[in-house]
């Protein structure tokens, strides 16, 4: 399930604020619900709202309490929910949300009589379109995933030690409340049955090497029907060590850990990470950009989500610039047929998405938001009429083209060109020495090496 | 950058009043923008003079040029200013404490120019409304990276000064925008083709045509 479209009545920044969420007249998925979003703009235009204002409404909406057979047609029901740490509180204000089903569902916001009550908030709330499918799909399926941009890595380690699990939500899960480290032992039940497995399938076969009557025969079957089971039942480490973190982690000379040595209970719940070299780096000993990376790619790894959500905010958080320019594509290809929305400040980042999906959000004269279109209103949303593509900028084109940044680089380096541009003119027509030129052409080589001047 | 001639004066009672104060060697009122009396008249009759171009980098910066344009007969302007991206610049900052309105020291700018150029203490060697301004005989210009250099004739002295200069209006600020600019007509050239009337960067373009013998 896809959103086509987010409308905002009035809400801070926004007013009559409407995204078409769907690929342009042209595309061969024209029509369809836009698969990756980036919102981008200035600090303050909301990006962030964005992502939390679908947070908080797909929450809703994926929260089955409030789903149910009776809502079929299309009737306005009063519903309730806590907001207690949201920055965003829906029940202020009227929104709709379309998806790619034909669902669509408006929030308005609430009435003084129905005021809230011990931290719940009433509101009313409309969906359209709804059918038994749907519903069943909602309860049973329907996931959103969120990441803030400040994801409390040390926290999340504390947590772990304690043990202390966080029970998660079925439908949303809201990494801003959830401890990373220890949910996800409780998401990927797969390896940690495999690991559980392949426990006690080596208990077995040492038990038998223990006892003194047995016959090589017998414990070259053994041995055998070890490696059998492990060939027939692929251990999903491996999987998740080759066809996905491995290929980040390897920027890092890291690896995942594939070998099972179990010396603690806790060895069984979380992935080690070794050097490309097999050294073995306590979870702890990390970057913070090689810990984000883990994990916020173990959830999706593990659950495997389908037909989802997934937002994003400030993806390129603690990262350098090389992976900045993968993250995307390494988190949508964890995902099948899932939507992701991202938030980020950062033009590598951008250069993952196609011109359309990108919502770069500027305020007009009146303090207001809107998008910066791509194309010219007056010929159309069409993949023809879209004159910025990030995909085929440079990384400078992207700043100045898509991030509004006028110079491609720091001032002095302007001032330094028009030296360089002297120096080559006096080197072409002046009638200077022999030896004043070698001295020129001297400064002339050193200056076009700093400033990566082009010798033509 | 090009030469700004000023002497067209359409914001004739600004002119008068100012003529005025200058005669009678007295200070002028404090700068306060746009509440000023004569600040559309000001803006407006600049603009006519600077083709609604930026004077520093010939960037277009009243967009939809002077569709709106109306004076009164006395010489004042009586229409809102159109929608434009210059601010009223003081080529001269040290002049604004007590020449605030002077004319010879105001020229419309982009305001990030304006900006960028703040309280800088300026050379008259480059200034695009004097007399003896010529970017001919003061500038160079590099087609390839589409930057204006000092004219590598002069003397050393001069060259310095030019540089500065060069910096401090922020000549060079616009480059990358130029090159797309100009490089679309030339190119066309190239091809065989008519290209696009040039409104903007037309020193840059024209100098770029003689660099190539175009």
């Amino acid at each position: 399930m896809k959103v086509t479209e987010l409308y905002i009545q009035e809400y801070n920044q926004f007013k009559d604020f409407r995204l078409d969420l769907t690929y342009p007249e042209g595309h061969p998925k024209a029509g369809q619900a836009l698969e990756k979003v980036c919102f981008i703009g200035q600090s303050g235009t909301g990006k962030t709202s964005l992502i939390e204002i679908l947070k908080e409404t797909l929450l809703v909406i994926a929260n089955q309490s409030f789903i149910s057979y009776s809502i079929l047609e299309d009737v306005t029901i009063p519903a309730t929910t806590s907001f207690e740490n949201s920055r965003i509180d829906i029940t202020n204000h009227e929104t709709h949300i379309s998806f790619d089903n034909k669902l669509q569902v408006k929030f308005y916001g609430y009435e003084e009589e129905n005021e809230a009550i011990d931290g719940e908030k009433s509101f009313f709330m409309t969906f359209i379109g709804l059918d038994y499918n749907m519903v069943n799909f909602l309860i049973d399926e329907f996931k959103v995933l969120f990441y803030p941009s400040n994801i409390e890595l040390l926290k999340a380690e504390k947590l772990s030690k304690d043990k202390n699990k966080t029970s998660i939500n079925k439908n949303l899960l809201d990494f801003s409340k959830y401890d990373l480290q220890s949910s996800w032992s409780t998401i990927n039940e797969a390896i940690i049955k495999d690991r559980e497995l392949e426990i006690k399938k080596s208990l077995e076969l040492s038990k038998l090497l223990q006892n003194p009557n047995i016959s090589q025969k017998e414990v070259f079957k053994a041995r055998d029907e070890f490696l059998a089971w492990r060939e027939l039942s692929p251990n999903p480490i491996i999987d998740l060590a080759n066809n996905f973190l491995n290929k980040i982690l390897n920027r890092f000379n890291l690896k995942v850990k594939t070998e099972l040595d179990f010396e603690k209970t806790e060895d069984i719940e979380t992935i080690k990470i070794q050097t490309k070299q097999g050294k073995d780096i306590p979870f702890e000993g990390l970057s913070t950009g090689t810990k984000q990376v883990i994990l916020t790619a173990l959830p999706l790894y593990g659950l495997k989500p389908e037909k989802s959500i997934i937002l994003f905010d400030e993806p390129e958080r603690s990262l350098y610039p090389d992976i900045q320019a993968e993250i995307v594509n390494f988190y949508t290809s964890m995902a099948k047929d899932s939507q992701f929305f991202f938030a980020t400040h950062s033009p590598l980042v951008a250069s993952s998405f196609e011109p359309w999906e990108i919502v770069e959000l500027k305020f007009n004269d009146e303090g207001y938001v809107y998008q910066e279109l791509y194309y010219d209103k007056k010929k159309g949303r069409h993949v023809d009429n879209y004159t910025i593509n990030p995909q085929y900028l440079t990384w400078t084109g992207i700043l100045q083209k898509v991030f509004d940044l006028d110079q491609e680089g720091n001032d002095l380096r302007n001032k330094q060109l028009v030296r360089i541009a002297t120096l080559e003119s006096q080197l072409k027509h002046n009638h200077l020495s022999l030896e004043e030129k070698k001295v020129k052409f001297e400064e002339y080589k050193k200056l076009a090496t700093l400033l990566n001047w082009e010798l033509k | 950058m090009r030469k700004i001639d000023k002497s067209t004066i359409l914001s004739k009672v600004y002119k008068a009043w100012e003529e005025a104060l200058e005669n009678n060697h007295q200070n002028h009122p404090k700068y306060n923008s746009s509440a000023f009396e004569f600040y559309k008249d000001i803006v407006m009759n600049l603009y006519h003079c600077q083709n609604g171009l930026c004077a520093y980098t010939e960037k277009a910066i009243l967009l939809n040029g002077f569709e709106q344009d109306k004076w009164s007969e006395e010489g004042r302007y009586i229409n809102s200013i159109p929608f434009h991206f210059g601010e009223l610049e003081h080529f001269d900052e040290s002049l604004k404490e007590n020449k605030a309105w002077l004319w010879d020291n105001l020229l419309m700018v982009e305001s990030k120019i304006n900006r960028k150029k703040s309280t800088k203490t300026v050379d008259t060697i480059l200034k695009p409304d004097s007399p003896e301004y010529d970017p001919y005989k003061l500038l160079a210009y590099n087609h390839e990276e589409h930057i204006f250099y000092p004219n590598p004739t002069l003397d050393e002295n001069q060259i310095k000064r030019i540089k500065e200069m060069i910096d401090i209006l922020g000549v060079n600020y616009v480059k990358d925008w130029r090159k797309q600019y100009i490089l679309e007509r030339t190119k066309a050239i190239e091809f065989g083709l008519e290209p696009e009337p040039v409104k903007e960067y037309v020193t840059a373009y024209e100098m770029t045509l003689r660099n190539l013998n175009l």
